[in-house]
């Protein structure tokens, strides 16, 4: 298949990375590591040049994720540390006296509501606002939401016993259906959900009712700690998709055939050799990137016949060993 | 005999080793013997002691500079060779094997030492200048090569040490100095101990406050830390002055024994060791050994103490010290509680095997040359011979000093001895009255690790319990040794912490059972208890701090619910997140070398789009007549870029334009011609309610289009399709260029209603002359054509209607009297464009004249674009006239056009073929088109003709793609649109983003007086800031990429939509129509002088 590397950077972290997430546009780098740092590069992805632009200081534990808001909110990125804190960093352009712009990285707000690590952190569809989920080791998940000029958090009070690993947004349903006689189907839906793995080896849905946070849906399939979820994106698609993860060494891919939110079913992608750490969508939602304990790095993809592929170079003899 | 000289007790051979370090382990029941060539690992139990348990074959290139067993449980041994240093483990099966490599340092390393509390730190020095401190612990997994800390000593260090009862500090010297660090504070040393004028040669702690410094001036010093102000303090301890240089100074493992040993100085019999008691006096060494060329040596401890050397004869000798010689170094006795302490501090051990290995081979190199040169290059490394004492060395000066041992001396460290010997009856007595009951009531968490009420030593530690659920035991823990006087209980005992967990502040605990201890002493009350109970008191607050502490990476595996690692053994982590050019995942590589690798793929191919077809896709078309012509262009895009599934569909949609055009032509002209010709020339002009009216009649006929199959529902099948496989290119591309809002119900839209608001603006427009057609574009969706059904809007439009002005009427006029014959239609054009003097029509958007705009561009299409348009050319034909002929003009394709249409490749499709053999009987004023000049263009306003009179007629579900459907599609768009803002391709996100059945949420920017306000559109409130201060919302929104517009912006003092300048400006270098999709020529409008460019230059909020 034809990937191709297109830079190595070295970051200079001084310890083990855990995250590095591009921005919308993949011109900025963002990385994040044990050494409680985050680091900004940019980026050219056609050069394959990068310069390092900033080091964000302020977490005091290793930093486990990052994300990036929307561009439409400016250049804001999460971050959350096992300091049990979040902090959203805002760029601003520091105006010097010939006129140059310098951009200058600050904390734009530190979130303190949980008790234990936060473990993922993820931004909303630019839809809802500037909203941002995180997921803790204390169990709970917190809404933070931007309104009125400030910061306001909702918590779900224990989400997940022994702790949540991951927290991924739906994007914004379409029309459930293309059935013209249904008026009601075209519109757009405003629900809002997220979905979060956690130590109960489970995935929970979350939708938002009346301004409060409940657990829709609580999908089992796992037999051990949900490492990663990702809800793919709609991008024209009506089906949508969760793929999990989890230390059970399995993918499963839940399906939302009638596109109601509700009723999922499971389809086991492939059971690795190693604990699955993280699972990602490609913005189309018709990849699937996987990666794991035994250091590779796969790519799924799902073929006409229904059954999932591994579409990657490093494992391209590994076919799907689960048909339907 | 007044000198004692010992022999060893033991000796054996090792001839094929060529070790030349030696180091035990803490039990000294295993000793390694580190060469270039072997490692090997003796068993030194009684059992076994000849054994040669395994030697493995080093194969270094490098000398061993030093070693050192861990002084934990584990059976670890680090190495330092060179620049690295590898961490071996001696398994249960008695093998070696290197665990870990440490690869930090950039110099040869000099020295290792492991600290002797927290057995997974080791420190090693290095000429790099820099002293890493490593947490083996961490390492275990794998993961990166960085220290945890890195003390920067300046000049290279040669020797560091561990403070053997605080783990944040230690000592490391460079040249003459002694640097104390404080891990705590690890910028800066904690002090600086200026102590000899010459190079020292060995750094140990006498006890937790002094170091012991050997160095080449002779001399061994005894520097306090804790009245060392300044440089001046090396002269506050006890000087032992030797006559040869030092080489090293460790103290004994008893008492105030101190041994030294010798550089050796050529032809001198050196490396002797000898013993001193370096409290009482430095006349002469209390007992030496009679041992040659010595290399390394080390303390161990079985019933007697033994020390074992390694010497250059590469035999190991075993030296059982008398016990007296013991006692006179004042051992075994309590003179030294520090010592106490610090030996039972540890865990199980009785003993701990202090002495740690040396630095020999690089280390001496040192002594003799000078230390640069073992940090310039390995080969001359490898060539300097070990500089150790030669076999020919004969007895030296230091002979003379240990002679003077007397019996006197014996008997006083005997009689000292006794003096000092505890008479704890008392202390006892108290202690062990008030264990017993502290025990039978002792809390759960509490252990009694090691009573020994003698000593009076107690020691207890804390460990909290883990919760249900989890695996693993959280770590909090912490030890207590409370060391009780003799005076006790009116003496308050002394506390130290040892194996606490990092969340542990080690001296807030000791301040609070000193504390309370010394309130109790104060009344002469047993303090056990009390303490124990505030210990646990301090621990179980502790507790719930666990994850705050700094000492994060030991802790982090063990709190069990945080999910650490997120990575594998070789840590690896995957996300990939889209990118600019598709989608790129990237990973940071791990692999135990560099630890901060991130490595970007580009996996844009495996995506079913690309970002070359949307910069060059034809996202919109002015007219639907267009539509062919845009197929035609995507069609040759999508197969320049080989992708031919696409190229299908292109092909495909490009005979389904032009099929559905004449369709409804005939179907109007079978209705009424006068009629139809009439929408088409003065679609705005006529009133709507005449428009209604005709309309309706011909909704029936026309509606079968929408249902037919190579119809909308064709249209629909391949955007279904395209979007079910991913490719939401083709799916949102197709979709906006099959949907026109024009066909589209009235949604509701706040436009009308800013305008309503905007009076003034209004106003203005009804009385200045326009040479452009009323303002269609204030109606609901924009569409001129939103008129016939939209009832709210007649109002409007017909004000507008009314208010026209005579060229408009003449306009009017000649279409509405125009014939069928195309000529004259564009006659009609073009005088206008002489009358307008303007490049583009002034009906260039939605009417026919937009035909001419586009026509061009149209037209530019290239080869493959061409042929296939020749298609769409017989079938238009075949209602208007042209064709033929006009492809004939082209060249190359004439062929195509045949009289009747029927042959043509692209039509050659069966079903294609069929439709257009029907159609074609309505071919006329072929001649016409000939005449014409410009075929092409000739041809695109047929297209448009058809298409224009066909959107005319007001049916919901009547054009191409099934209005009721719109939203369905919009998703498609959006979604694409984002796509194309990650791609940067806003030009083409704004293009899509206009076909939206529903204008999208931009504000915009309503007129009032001679200022510029903003209508905020989520509170309606206007602002005449970039900002609304009602709703705290930024409001004032760039039209093309949907960011706040700050800094220069502009927008059209019309419609009010605009943006940044820069995005703006080359919106409009090829377009007339406002990038937000309500229809407004912005450029026409301000060009024909109703308004100015208006250039906001807004601050930011």
């Amino acid at each position: 298949m034809a990937t191709f590397n297109v830079a190595t950077i070295d970051t200079g972290h001084e310890d083990m990375i855990h995250d590095a997430q591009m921005d919308f546009l993949g011109t900025k780098l963002a990385t994040c590591s044990c050494d409680k740092n985050i680091r900004i590069f940019d980026l050219n992805v056609q050069t394959g040049t990068h310069t390092f632009v900033a080091e964000l200081k302020g977490h005091e534990g290793p930093v486990w994720q990052l994300a990036w808001a929307h561009p439409r909110f400016d250049t804001l990125l999460a971050s959350c540390s096992y300091d049990r804190r979040v902090i959203i960093w805002k760029e601003v352009l520091d105006v010097k006296h010939d006129g140059r712009k310098i951009p200058k990285w600050e904390p734009m707000y530190t979130y303190e509501g949980h008790e234990s690590s936060v473990n993922s952190v993820c931004w909303a569809p630019p839809e809802w606002g500037l909203m941002l989920a995180a997921g803790s080791s204390d169990g709970t998940i917190s809404v933070l939401s931007y309104v009125n000029d400030r910061w306001e958090a909702k918590k779900i009070p224990s989400a997940h016993t022994l702790g949540c690993n991951a927290v991924t947004w739906s994007p914004p349903t379409g029309p459930s259906s293309m059935s013209a006689g249904d008026p009601g189907s075209n519109a757009i839906t405003t629900v809002k959900r997220f979905a979060s793995g956690g130590c109960d080896n489970l995935v929970k849905i979350w939708k938002e009712e009346n301004e409060e946070w409940t657990e829709e849906t609580k999908l089992e399939g796992h037999s051990d700690w949900v490492r990663d979820v990702a809800w793919s994106p709609s991008a024209g698609l009506t089906k949508m998709k969760i793929a999990s993860c989890s230390q059970d060494r399995r993918v499963i891919v839940w399906n939302n055939r009638e596109s109601d939110g509700v009723s999922w079913t499971p389809e086991l992608l492939h059971v690795f050799d190693d604990v699955v750490w993280h699972v990602s969508w490609n913005f189309v939602g018709d990849v699937l990137a996987v990666s794991g304990g035994d250091n590779q790095v796969s790519l799924w993809k799902k073929r006409e016949s229904e059954s999932w592929e591994c579409i990657s170079d490093s494992s391209k003899s590994q076919q799907q060993q689960h048909h339907h | 005999m007044a000198n004692r000289y010992g022999s060893e007790s033991f000796a054996i051979e090792f001839r094929d080793l060529q070790a030349t370090t030696l180091c035990l382990d803490k039990t000294g029941n295993f000793a390694l013997l580190a060469g270039r060539k072997y490692l090997a690992v003796l068993g030194l139990e009684e059992t076994s002691t000849d054994k040669l348990l395994v030697r493995v074959p080093y194969g270094g290139k490098y000398e061993i500079s030093s070693a050192q067993w861990c002084k934990g449980e584990d059976k670890q041994v680090a190495i330092a060779s060179s620049q690295r240093c590898d961490i071996y483990e001696l398994t249960d099966a008695a093998e070696l094997k290197c665990a870990i490599r440490l690869k930090g340092h950039t110099r040869v390393i000099t020295d290792l030492d492991w600290c002797s509390l927290n057995p997974s730190l080791l420190a090693s020095s290095s000429f790099d200048s820099y002293v890493h401190i490593w947490d083996i612990r961490a390492r275990n997994s794998g993961s990166a090569d960085k220290p945890q800390f890195s003390l920067s000593a300046l000049d290279g260090a040669s020797q560091v040490r561990w403070n053997r009862v605080c783990e944040d500090i230690l000592a490391s010297c460079d040249g003459g100095h002694v640097k104390i660090w404080d891990l705590r504070k690890p910028n800066t040393p904690s002090e600086f101990i200026a102590a000899h004028a010459s190079k020292i040669n060995g750094l140990e702690w006498a006890n937790s406050d002094t170091v012991i410094t050997a160095a080449q001036d002779c001399t061994v010093k005894f520097s306090k830390l804790s009245d060392n102000k300044g440089t001046s303090a090396s002269n506050k301890g006890p000087i032992l002055s030797l006559t040869a240089p030092v080489w090293r100074a460790r103290p004994a493992p008893f008492g105030r024994g101190v041994v030294t040993q010798c550089v050796p100085i050529l032809r001198r019999d050196s490396g002797l060791l000898s013993l001193w008691d370096w409290k009482q006096h430095f006349a002469s060494p209390i007992f030496t050994f009679q041992a040659y060329d010595i290399i390394e040596f080390a303390w161990r401890k079985t019933k007697n103490y033994d020390l074992i050397t390694w010497s250059r004869d590469q035999t190991l000798r075993v030296w059982t010290l008398p016990r007296e010689i013991v006692q006179l170094c004042g051992g075994d006795d309590e003179e030294n509680p520090i010592r106490d302490v610090m030996s039972t501090s540890h865990d199980q051990a009785t003993f701990i095997a202090e002495e740690d290995e040396e630095t020999t081979e690089a280390g001496v190199e040192l002594a003799m040359e000078e230390d640069l040169e073992v940090e310039e290059e390995e080969q001359e490394q490898e060539e300097s011979p070990p500089p150790t004492p030669q076999k020919t060395s004969t007895p030296t000066s230091t002979m003379t000093i240990r002679n003077k041992r007397t019996a006197a001396t014996l008997e006083r460290g005997n009689r000292s001895r006794k003096s000092s010997s505890p008479s704890p009856l008392n202390r006892r007595d108290f202690l062990k009255a008030e264990f017993e009951k502290v025990e039978q009531e002792k809390p759960e968490n509490i252990n009694f690790d090691q009573i020994e009420l003698d000593k009076g030593l107690i020691r207890f530690s804390w460990s909290s319990k883990s919760k249900p659920g989890e695996n693993k035991v959280r770590g909090v823990t912490a030890g207590i040794l409370a060391s009780f006087a003799n005076g006790y209980p009116a003496v308050s005992p002394t506390f130290l912490v040892t194996n606490a967990s990092s969340e542990v502040d080690k001296n807030d605990v000791v301040k609070s059972l000193k504390n309370l201890a010394l309130h109790y002493s104060k009344k002469n009350e047993q303090c056990l208890a009390k303490c124990v109970e505030q210990f646990c008191t301090i621990m179980s607050s502790i507790k719930t701090l666990e994850d705050i502490e700094e000492g994060y990476f030991g802790n982090v595996r063990g709190v069990s619910n945080v999910p650490f690692p997120r990575t594998s053994e070789n840590e690896d982590i995957f996300r990939h997140r889209d990118r600019r050019h598709h989608h790129n995942h990237h990973r940071p590589r791990h692999d135990k070398k560099r630890a901060g690798l991130v490595t970007l793929f580009d996996v844009s191919p495996l995506l079913p789009f690309n970002l070359k077809l949307a910069e060059d896709y034809k996202h919109i078309v002015p007219t639907p007549g267009h539509r062919k012509a845009a197929c035609d262009i995507n069609l040759s895009v999508s197969f320049a870029q080989k992708k031919h599934l696409v190229a299908n569909i292109w092909q495909a949609a490009g005979i389904i334009s032009t099929f559905a055009s004449p369709e409804e032509m005939q179907n109007s002209r079978n209705g009424d011609d006068q009629y139809g010709n009439g929408i088409v020339v003065g679609s705005e002009l006529i009133p709507a309610a005449a428009i209604n009216d005709m309309t309706f009649e011909e909704e029936e006929e026309i509606n079968w289009l929408a249902y037919h199959p190579l119809g909308c529902e064709l249209i629909h099948m391949m955007i279904t399709h395209s979007a079910q496989f991913g490719d939401v290119q083709t799916a949102a591309t197709l979709a906006g260029l099959f949907t026109s809002k024009e066909h589209l119900p009235s949604v509701g839209s706040d436009y009308v209603g800013q305008f309503k608001k905007g009076g003034g603006g209004q106003g203005h427009r009804q009385t200045v002359p326009r040479l452009t057609v009323p303002k269609w574009w204030t109606k609901g969706t924009g569409s001129p054509y939103h008129t016939v059904h939209g009832s709210d809007t007649h109002g409007i439009v017909g004000g507008f209607n009314y208010n026209v002005n005579p060229l408009l009427s003449a306009e009017t006029f000649f279409r509405q009297h125009r014939s069928n014959s195309w000529s004259d239609s564009l006659d009609d054009i073009k005088t206008l464009q002489l009358l307008h003097g303007v490049g583009e029509g002034p009906m260039s958007n939605g009417g026919t004249a937009s035909a001419m705009s586009t026509g061009g561009g149209g037209g530019g299409g290239d080869g493959p674009s061409y042929h296939s348009s020749s298609g769409g050319i017989q079938i238009q034909g075949s209602n208007k006239n042209n064709t033929p002929n006009k492809n004939g003009g082209r060249g190359g394709h004439s062929h195509h056009g045949g009289g009747g249409g029927v042959g043509g490749g692209v039509i050659s499709d069966a079903a294609t073929n069929g439709a257009m053999m029907v159609l074609a009987n309505n071919n006329n004023n072929i001649g016409d088109a000939a005449m014409n000049g410009d075929g092409s263009a000739m041809v695109r306003l047929g297209g448009t003709v058809v298409c224009i009179s066909k959107q005319l007629i007001p049916v919901g579900k009547g054009v191409v793609l099934d209005g009721s459907l719109h939203r369905f599609y919009d998703r498609y768009k959006k979604s694409y649109a984002e796509i194309l803002f990650r791609w940067g391709l806003l030009q083409q996100r704004a293009e899509i983003l206009k076909n939206l059945t529903e204008i999208s949420e931009s504000n915009t920017i309503t007129r009032m007086g001679v200022d510029f306000s903003i209508l905020c559109r989520s509170c309606g409130e206007t602002s005449k800031t970039p900002y609304c201060f009602h709703c705290k919302r930024i409001v004032s929104i760039c039209s093309i990429c949907h960011t706040p517009a700050k800094g220069l912006s502009t927008f059209c003092p019309l419609c009010g939509h605009g943006g940044h300048a820069n995005h703006v400006l080359s919106w409009f270098t090829d377009k007339k129509v406002c990038p937000a999709g309500c229809g407004c020529l912005c450029i026409t409008e301000i060009r024909c002088g109703t308004a100015t460019p208006l250039i906001n230059k807004t601050r930011s909020s």
